[in-house]
């Protein structure tokens, strides 16, 4: 495979900025009148690598799997509660928005596409993984509640929510999305979103207390 | 929750340990690099087509969405993709391209002739063509039973525990049966003989097995190799001859079902026989086909409302056939252009003559031009 040389404009400094949320709709880009400010640039940099990886460039593929990747197997990690399962889904998802590339519009962030793709698959998994354990318990036996590996209290009580109830607080508390921009990807209405995360919040809360009592 | 209490549960998410992390990442590069380089870059093409008819697909959605069951589905589909409309025929009539059809209703295996004709194989379950349809392997309780066309009975092999999905693939002179039984994933030649258990702790899904090499491509690989889900999520692939693992593909990932099996309304890619797939995906609520194939790929919005099942590619690779159990039909849809689509109806009742046709709505196992 030929490996094209990258003309982009340098990337953030720093692991934080690289990783920071990305808005869920962004403006078309045009040539600035003043100097563009940092998220401007890091949006405007993500659509030349997504342009690059579109024509194939590994370099290029590699920059926006390295910038995404960490956040979208967290989020499916804290989704599904089980490490080889999240792997599992960040990997496939990623390999979904990959195939699709062709046809994605650069001029949107390519975070909430991937996150969309891969919180659905990861409530899916984890909805899949409840029901088997209902209805399979005796013969599966191995399969381990999600959570499992987990020890934090906190995260402990994280893992105790429901699918829907983990995915808007990863959402919102690991990806930094906005309700509106939660209901968005999950197909809810803003009001859903809100009372899901209000009531997440309340089972969490005991949790966080205890630890700093 | 006070602000603080927020900020801490947000660090407590960034920072929750995950096994094995880094390497986590490493694998995925791996595979994501090796799925890059399979895709040949397309050239760009303008998306406004593909948007509008997506965009009028999910408007004729909620249109439609209130069409009761039996719908004359061709008129919705057709309005959608702009294929021509067809009422759907009372029962099944002759096929839209040469082969045969094997099903899996509550009544037993069948298998569909191009003329429409049907024969019942038996009170079998969770059939499989052989690659050549010249066989087809069935199950029955803790029996792997092997069938002829007619459905005289080949061999039998009987497993520990029940038999599940079993999947027949090889080459003109050599095959292979890869079957789950129990949490074991076992594997038979095709003359029933052999029969080995290959990996233990394997998820209830299907197992996968990798095309064959093509030798005059270059050095070939293991000829027999399977890929499966263990409980614990990963997929693995084996070679079916020696045992031993080997690197697992982009492509085997695709194929093995999720842990749970595919989300209702979806399912794995399945491969068109000259190259291309074709894929059932959920979007916004609405099924959606995809078929890639070497000219591009197409999205055909549009699907009837409730399940669909399949898909399967005609052996010609120019028809895609699932199932529509809502309204009780297939529909067997042109892939290329001209799109057309052909609707067979009253389906419960055609695989289930002597009872009401309540049972599971009969499965396209697969469409094959049987090599006899």
């Amino acid at each position: 495979m030929t490996r094209a040389t990258l003309a982009l404009p340098p990337g953030p400094a720093t692991p934080a900025a690289r990783e920071s949320a990305q808005p869920m709709s962004a403006e078309p880009v045009s040539e600035p009148l003043v100097r563009a400010s940092p998220a401007v640039f890091a949006r405007r940099r993500e659509a030349a690598v997504v342009r690059e990886a579109q024509r194939g460039s590994e370099e290029a593929l590699e920059e926006l799997f390295r910038r995404h990747w960490r956040r979208a197997h967290r989020a499916a990690f804290l989704v599904v509660g089980d490490a080889a399962a999240a792997e599992d889904i960040a990997q496939e998802s990623f390999l979904a928005a990959i195939r699709a590339l062709d046809r994605f519009d650069r001029r949107r962030p390519f975070g909430p596409w991937l996150h969309r793709i891969t919180v659905n698959r990861a409530i899916d998994h984890a909805r899949a993984r409840k029901l088997r354990a209902e209805s399979e318990l005796a013969e599966v036996g191995a399969a381990e509640p999600a959570g499992a590996g987990i020890s934090d209290e906190l995260l402990a009580a994280v893992a105790d929510l429901t699918p829907e109830h983990r995915a808007v607080v990863v959402l919102r508390h690991l990806l930094g999305y906005t309700p509106g921009e939660i209901g968005e990807i999950l197909g809810l209405a803003r009001g859903t979103v809100n009372s899901r995360l209000r009531r997440a919040l309340d089972r969490l809360r005991p949790a966080i207390e205890s630890e700093e009592g | 929750m006070s602000r603080a209490d927020r900020r801490e549960l947000e660090r407590r998410l960034r920072e929750a340990p995950i096994a094995d992390e880094a390497g986590a990442e490493e694998r995925a590069w791996a595979v994501i690099r090796a799925a890059h380089e399979e895709r040949a870059p397309v050239p760009r093409r303008p998306p406004v087509r593909g948007i509008a008819i997506a965009a009028g697909a999910a408007v004729l959605a909620l249109a439609v969405g209130l069409s009761p069951a039996g719908a004359k589905v061709a008129d919705f589909v057709g309005e959608v993709v702009g294929i021509g409309a067809t009422d759907p025929e009372p029962g099944i009539g002759r096929l839209p391209a040469p082969g045969e059809i094997l099903v899996e209703s509550g009544d037993g295996a069948w298998i569909v002739r191009a003329d429409g004709s049907k024969r019942r194989l038996g009170d079998y379950g969770e059939a499989t063509w052989s690659p050549h349809g010249r066989y087809v392997a069935a199950t029955d309780g803790r029996q792997l039973v092997a069938l002829d066309p007619q459905g005289e009975v080949r061999w039998t092999i009987t497993a520990p525990r029940e038999v599940r999905d079993p999947r027949w693939s090889g080459t003109d002179v050599d095959t292979r049966i890869a079957y789950r039984s129990g949490g074991d994933l076992w594997v038979v030649a095709g003359d029933g003989i052999g029969a080995r258990r290959l990996a233990r702790g394997v998820a209830r899904v299907a197992p996968a097995w990798r095309p064959p090499p093509d030798a005059k491509l270059g050095p070939a690989g293991p000829f027999h190799v399977v890929a499966y889900r263990e409980r614990s999520g990963r997929v693995q692939a084996i070679d079916a001859d020696t045992g031993q693992r080997v690197p697992v593909t982009a492509p085997d990932r695709a194929a093995v079902p999720p842990l749970g099996g595919w989300p209702e309304g979806t399912g794995g890619p399945v491969r068109r026989p000259g190259g291309g797939v074709a894929e059932l995906r959920r979007g916004d609520g609405a099924t959606v086909l995809v078929i890639r194939t070497a000219s591009g790929a197409k999205r055909l919005s549009g699907m009837p409302p409730g399940r669909i099942t399949g898909p399967s590619w005609s052996p010609d690779g120019r028809w895609v056939a699932v199932g529509w159990p809502d309204g009780d039909q297939w529909l067997l849809i042109r892939a290329d252009t001209p799109r057309r689509i052909v609707a067979f109806g009253d389906i419960s009742r055609q695989f289930d003559p002597g009872g009401g046709g309540s049972g599971p709505f009969p499965r396209i196992s697969g469409w094959i031009l049987p090599e006899r």
